[in-house]
């Protein structure tokens, strides 16, 4: 099988014009500047063009359909014929690549967001037993920063952050939620520990 | 409401009719509105399973709580409801998300199929040879390929063309769709069918580049502020401090939830 190096619609459309200036189909194969050379030789040794064609892999084998049927109707009609399909696979092609940048730009986007909020919660979480030394300090007069990981704080914070990763991983209609939801975790006990040794080297009590 | 979701299962255990009532209540109603015409028994049947495992796993929370922790029982009983809640809501929450996944996809095949049928109906002038040359692109939705087998049993019955294809439109939900499905019969017209799909991607973009702000402030800002002042006014071994911010991070989610699927939702264009 060979492909040529245009789209299923350019060649159609290049097809198009050349029957409109009046080539048949075989002159028309001849004149497209990109044709395989197998296929040019195959009908230069006398095969019928459209098996000729056959050998070309195309993305839409309706093609070949197409350009078979075109003795059946009239000339007009099939010049016509070839741009509708042509404008349908372009239509189509179109719609697909759109839709792949579409969502592209839509997980990057929730992506960011899920990293961004990630990272926050995780930093906050790590500085919030800091908070709690205020509350000592009002009561005994003196600071103390007791870090534990499995502190009720730290827990509900890690909740917090799988619950948040939960919903944009859900919203980006994502797969393999666990797993990433497993990598979160873990992202988010490393941040809380790194900011934890931060903490303990900077504030000494 | 969709008739199979208030259709009563028979022989149906007492603690499923409890857990189809709360499910029905409180899911069915407030978090499906925007899917409900999409919702299958099957959906229901599994929400009323993860709801009887969501309830045995805050019964067991309140146990450990009430002989381990010793805790007071009114705190208890709340910490209970909040895990009964949280379930539910996760659950809730991925079945909206996989029906809202289905029927994109569905979208996207039924655009797909429309211009194949009709680059099909340009090559061959003939419907029923159209419809079995669309078995050259491959038809991944089951839904779609059904349909397809049982027009091609119907024009093989020698019924009308004409009458088929508007007997049949009404498959096609978008009207869009079902227009250029009623034209597809007409010789020599250019059949304009419009990603449609492609109008429900772009509304779930604009609705989170608008919310994108209370997105970032619900999840980081808040939770924030919140630990601050729980943790100056309480003590750090406090139960509450554990309470406070996951009731927060529920109630959250709900609001991220609802503002998220206020904009997509079931409705085309």
């Amino acid at each position: 099988m060979i492909k040529l190096n245009v789209s299923d619609n350019t060649f159609l459309n290049d097809m198009a014009t050349l029957l409109e200036e009046g080539h048949n189909i075989e002159q028309a194969i001849f004149n497209i500047p990109y044709m395989a050379r197998d296929v040019l030789l195959e009908i230069q040794l006398g095969s019928n063009p459209i098996k000729a064609l056959s050998l070309i892999e195309f993305q839409y084998p309706v093609i070949i359909n197409l350009l078979g049927s075109l003795s059946n109707a009239n000339h007009k009609e099939n010049i016509t014929r070839i741009k509708v399909v042509a404008a349908l696979i372009k239509k189509r092609n179109e719609a697909i690549k759109e839709k792949e940048n579409l969502v592209n730009i839509l997980n990057r986007r929730l992506k960011i967001i899920r990293i961004i909020t990630l990272v926050t919660i995780a930093i906050i979480g790590g500085i919030a037993p800091f908070f709690s030394g205020i509350y000592s300090f009002l009561i005994d007069g003196h600071i103390k920063y007791s870090f534990d990981l499995f502190s009720p704080m730290s827990i509900s914070f890690l909740l917090i952050n799988l619950l948040n990763n939960y919903f944009l991983l859900s919203i980006s209609k994502e797969s393999k939620i666990g797993l990433k939801l497993i990598i979160a975790a873990i992202v988010h006990i490393a941040i809380v520990l790194s900011v934890k040794i931060l903490f303990g080297g900077v504030v000494t009590f | 409401m969709n008739e199979y979701v208030t259709k009563k299962f028979e022989n149906e255990k007492l603690y499923n009719v409890i857990s189809r009532f709360i499910v029905e209540t409180l899911l069915v109603k407030i978090q499906f509105k925007k899917v409900e015409t999409s919702i299958f028994p099957e959906h229901v049947k599994k929400l009323v399973t993860r709801s009887n495992i969501a309830f045995l796993l805050s019964i067991f929370i309140l146990v450990i709580q009430l002989v381990f922790i010793k805790l007071n029982l009114l705190l208890t009983i709340f910490v209970s409801i909040i895990t009964y809640i949280t379930i539910l809501e996760i659950s809730a929450l991925s079945t909206v998300s996989a029906i809202l996944r289905q029927k994109s996809k569905f979208d996207e095949q039924t655009f797909l199929f429309i211009n194949s049928l009709s680059m099909s109906m340009t090559t061959v002038q003939s419907l029923p040879f159209a419809l079995e040359m669309t078995n050259k692109f491959d038809i991944q939705n089951s839904k779609l390929r059904n349909f397809q087998k049982k027009l091609m049993f119907q024009l093989n019955l020698n019924t009308n063309e004409s009458q088929v294809l508007e007997n049949e439109k009404n498959f096609f939900e978008h009207e869009g769709y079902q227009q250029a499905f009623s034209r597809i019969a007409r010789k020599e017209s250019f059949i304009e069918s419009d990603p449609y799909f492609l109008n429900k991607i772009k509304r779930e973009m604009t609705a989170i580049e608008d919310n994108i702000s209370i997105f970032i402030t619900f999840s980081s800002l808040l939770p924030l502020i919140l630990s601050l002042i729980v943790s100056i006014i309480l003590p750090s071994n406090s139960f509450l401090i554990f309470l406070f911010p996951l009731l927060y991070s529920l109630i959250g989610s709900f609001i991220l939830q609802f503002i998220q699927f206020s904009n997509v939702g079931e409705k085309n264009d």
